[in-house]
C-alpha cells in the first residue's frame, strides 16, 4: 500500500492518509479482513503524530471503510453494496461496450443484438 | 490514562518565576516541551523529577512523586542534557553500576544497543564526542524497559543525521509498548513537529500553549496583507500579528475560518517555530 | 542501591591505583631511611582516607549529582554512602600504614641486622589508630561542608575551618603551659594504650554520626 504525504498539499495530512486508504480498498490492494497497520506503527513510519493517523482512522471507521477493536487495531470491512453495484455496472459496461464493437464490425443490427439479449434473459425465466 | 500529571507547579528564583504550570503526559504520547532558552523547561522538568523542591503536585504513574519518588523512579528513564553519572567510566562500568540500581536492567539489551549505536565498551566516556554521549545516555535511559522516558534537550548540538538517528530510537521505543510515554525538551522546534503528538509552549515561566501538534501544523496559518487588509481582520480572529516594512503578516489559530470571513486565498503554512515567534514577539 | 553508587565512586577512584603504589613505595623507603618509622603508617592512612574525598571532584566534574537524583535511590542513601566510603577508605588507609611499616621494618631489620629498627607493635598500632582518628577528624569536617559548598570550594572552607581548630588547640595548649600545669606525657601514653584506642575509635564513630546527620540535613534540601 502507497501512502505518499506531502507538506506542500492543501488538503489535510489526516485526510490524504484517508484517500490513500481508501484508494487501496478499492483497488483490491487492500482485502476485507486485513489488518491497517497499528496507528503508532503508521504515525512512526510517515513521521507524525499519532493523533494524525488516529483520526484518519476514526474518518475511515465512520464512513464504514475499517473496524477499529479495541486493543487489537483496525481492519478493513466489506466493501458496502452500494460500492459493490457500482463497480459490478461497470464491469458490465465493459462488456457491453465489447458487444457493441464486435456487431459494429461484423455488420450485426442493433436490433439482432436485442433479440439475442431478450432471449438470454427469456431462457431464465 | 495519563503518565504525567502536572498540576500548578511553581518555582520561584531571583528573577525568575515558574508561574502555576499545569499539563499531562497521556500514555502512547510524545509530549514536546518547547520554548527559549531561559523560559523554563528545564526547571519544569527538574521539578517533575523532584530535583528542586517546587509547589504543587506532580503525578508520575497516578501516584504522588514526593512521596513515591524511589518506586516511580524504578520504571523512569531520564536523559539530561549536561549530567550524567560519570565521564570517567567506560560504557563497561555504567553497566555494572546501573544494574545495581534498576530492578529490571537488561544487560543483554544494553550491549545490543551500544552495538547498534555503535559505541565502544572499553572507552572513556569523556573521550566520546557529544552525539556518542548522547546516544549512550539514551541506551543507558532505556535499558531497564522504562514506562517513561524524560529527557532534557536531548538534540542539542548534534548534527542533523545523529539527530534523525535518535528520533527513530524514541520512534521504536514507544512502538515497542505503545503504554509508553516521552516527555522531551527542545529548543529545535523541527525535531519536535516530526516527532511529538503534543506541543507544551512555555515562555517566561508560563504555558501558552498546549496543543497536539497536527493543530498547530493543519490548523494555524499565516496571512500576509496591506495595512488596508489587516484593518478589517477582527480582534478574535486573529492570535498575534507582526508589522513588517512592507506587509503585515498575521498569525491565526484557525485557517479554515479565516479564508471563508475575509474571502483571502493564500495563507501560508508556518513551522512550529514560526508560531512561536508570533506568540513570543508578535503583537495583539 | 548504595552499592552502585559505591561502585560507581570505586570506578572513578580506579585511575589512583599508581598514585597508591607510588605513595606506599616512597613511604616504604622513607621509613628504611629515618628512624621516624611509624610516620610511614600515618601518611598512608592520611592519603587513603583523603583520597576517598576526590570523588566529591570526580562527582563534580561530570554533574553527577544531578544525574544521581533522577536514579532509584534517596537522598539519604546518597549521603550514607559517601560516609561509608569515608570510613571504608580509613580503615584501609590504618590497615594499610601498619602492615607496611611492619613488613618493611622487619624485612630490613632481616637485610641489616646491624642497623636494627626497633618496631614497637604497641606504639605502631597506637600510632596507626591515631593517624586513623586524625582522617576521621578530617573527614567529619570536610563532607559536610562539600555537601554545602561544594567541592572546590568546599575544599577551601574545609582549611579554614581547620586553621581555626589549629590555633585554638594551639591557644589551649599555650595557656595550658602559662598556666604551668605540666603534662606527663608518659602518664598521657599509657592511658592511651590501655583505654585509649578503644576510646579514640569510639570518638571516631561519634563524630562520623554527627557529621553525617549535619550532611544530611544539608542535602536533603539541596538543588542541584
Amino acid at each position: 500500500m502507497n501512502i505518499i504525504i506531502t507538506n506542500s498539499n492543501e488538503q489535510p495530512i489526516f485526510e490524504q492518509i484517508e484517500n490513500a486508504i481508501k484508494e487501496a480498498i478499492f483497488t483490491g490492494e487492500v482485502k476485507e479482513g486485513e489488518m491497517l497497520p497499528s496507528v503508532r506503527s503508521l504515525a512512526n513510519d510517515l513521521k507524525i503524530s499519532f493523533l494524525t493517523v488516529k483520526r484518519a482512522y476514526d474518518g475511515l471507521e465512520k464512513a464504514g471503510f475499517i473496524k477499529t477493536v479495541q486493543g487489537k487495531g483496525s481492519y478493513i470491512l466489506p466493501k458496502n453494496l452500494d460500492l459493490i453495484k457500482e463497480e459490478k455496472l461497470k464491469e458490465i459496461q465493459d462488456y457491453i461496450e465489447k458487444i457493441y464493437e464486435i456487431s459494429k464490425i461484423s455488420n450485426i443490427s442493433k436490433e439482432e443484438v436485442a433479440e439475442l439479449f431478450k432471449m438470454i434473459f427469456e431462457e431464465e425465466l | 490514562m495519563n503518565n504525567i500529571e502536572v498540576k500548578n507547579v511553581s518555582k520561584k528564583y531571583d528573577g525568575f518565576l515558574l508561574d502555576k504550570i499545569s499539563f499531562d503526559v497521556p500514555a502512547g504520547a510524545i509530549v514536546g516541551l518547547i520554548g527559549e532558552n531561559g523560559a523554563g523547561k528545564t526547571t519544569t522538568i527538574k521539578a517533575i523529577l523532584n530535583i528542586i523542591k517546587a509547589d504543587g503536585t506532580v503525578k508520575i504513574f497516578n501516584k504522588d512523586v514526593k512521596q513515591n519518588e524511589k518506586e516511580i523512579k524504578q520504571n523512569l528513564g531520564v536523559v539530561l542534557d549536561d549530567s550524567f553519572l560519570s565521564t570517567y567510566l567506560t560504557p563497561k562500568y555504567i553497566n555494572s553500576v546501573m544494574k545495581e540500581f534498576y530492578n529490571d536492567w537488561n544487560e543483554d539489551k544494553y550491549y545490543e544497543l551500544l552495538k547498534q549505536f555503535g559505541l565502544p565498551k572499553d572507552k572513556l566516556i569523556k573521550d566520546f564526542s557529544s552525539g556518542m554521549q548522547m546516544k549512550l545516555k539514551i541506551a543507558t535511559a532505556i535499558s531497564h524497559s522504562p514506562k517513561l522516558l524524560i529527557l532534557d534537550e536531548p538534540t542539542s548540538g548534534l548534527d542533523p543525521v545523529v539527530r534523525s538517528e535518535i528520533l527513530d530510537i524514541f520512534r521504536k521505543y514507544i512502538e515497542e509498548d505503545e503504554t509508553r510515554s516521552i516527555l522531551l525538551s527542545s529548543h529545535i522546534t523541527t525535531d519536535l513537529e516530526h516527532i511529538s503528538d503534543y506541543i507544551v509552549f512555555i515562555d517566561k515561566g508560563k504555558i501558552i500553549l498546549n496543543v497536539p501538534t497536527w493543530e498547530l501544523l493543519e490548523d494555524y496559518g499565516v496571512v500576509k496583507c496591506s495595512q488596508e487588509e489587516f484593518s478589517k481582520i477582527k480582534k478574535e480572529d486573529y492570535v498575534s500579528y507582526k508589522k513588517e516594512k512592507y506587509q503585515y503578516e498575521v498569525l491565526t489559530s484557525d485557517k479554515n475560518k479565516i479564508k471563508k470571513k475575509y474571502n483571502i486565498s493564500s495563507i501560508d503554512k508556518p513551522s512550529i517555530e514560526d508560531i512561536m515567534l508570533f506568540y513570543i514577539r508578535g503583537e495583539r | 542501591m548504595i552499592k552502585g553508587l559505591l561502585k560507581k565512586d570505586l570506578y572513578n577512584l580506579a585511575s589512583y591505583k599508581t598514585t597508591l603504589i607510588i605513595v606506599v613505595l616512597f613511604c616504604s623507603i622513607a621509613i628504611i631511611g629515618t628512624d621516624a618509622i611509624y610516620w610511614g603508617s600515618v601518611i598512608i592512612g592520611i592519603i587513603v582516607g583523603m583520597i576517598s574525598l576526590s570523588t566529591f571532584s570526580y562527582d563534580e566534574i561530570s554533574k553527577s549529582n544531578k544525574y544521581i537524583l533522577t536514579l532509584p535511590v534517596t537522598r539519604k542513601e546518597i549521603v550514607l554512602e559517601k560516609y561509608v566510603l569515608a570510613i571504608g577508605a580509613t580503615i584501609l588507609g590504618g590497615l594499610l600504614g601498619f602492615i607496611v611499616t611492619l613488613l618493611v621494618g622487619n624485612i630490613m631489620n632481616y637485610f641489616r641486622p646491624d642497623n636494627l629498627i626497633d618496631i614497637n607493635i604497641e606504639t605502631l598500632l597506637a600510632t596507626s589508630v591515631g593517624g586513623m582518628f586524625g582522617i576521621s577528624l578530617i573527614q567529619s569536617i570536610q563532607i559536610p561542608s562539600i555537601f554545602k559548598w561544594g567541592a572546590e570550594k568546599g575544599r577551601i572552607q574545609m582549611f579554614i575551618v581547620l586553621f581555626v581548630l589549629v590555633i585554638i588547640g594551639a591557644g589551649a595548649g599555650f595557656l595550658l603551659k602559662q598556666s604551668g600545669l605540666s603534662v606527663d606525657m608518659k602518664k598521657l601514653e599509657s592511658i592511651l594504650n590501655n583505654f585509649g584506642l578503644v576510646a579514640l575509635i569510639l570518638l571516631s564513630g561519634l563524630m562520623y554520626f554527627i557529621s553525617y546527620k549535619i550532611s544530611y540535613k544539608i542535602y536533603k534540601n539541596k538543588e542541584e
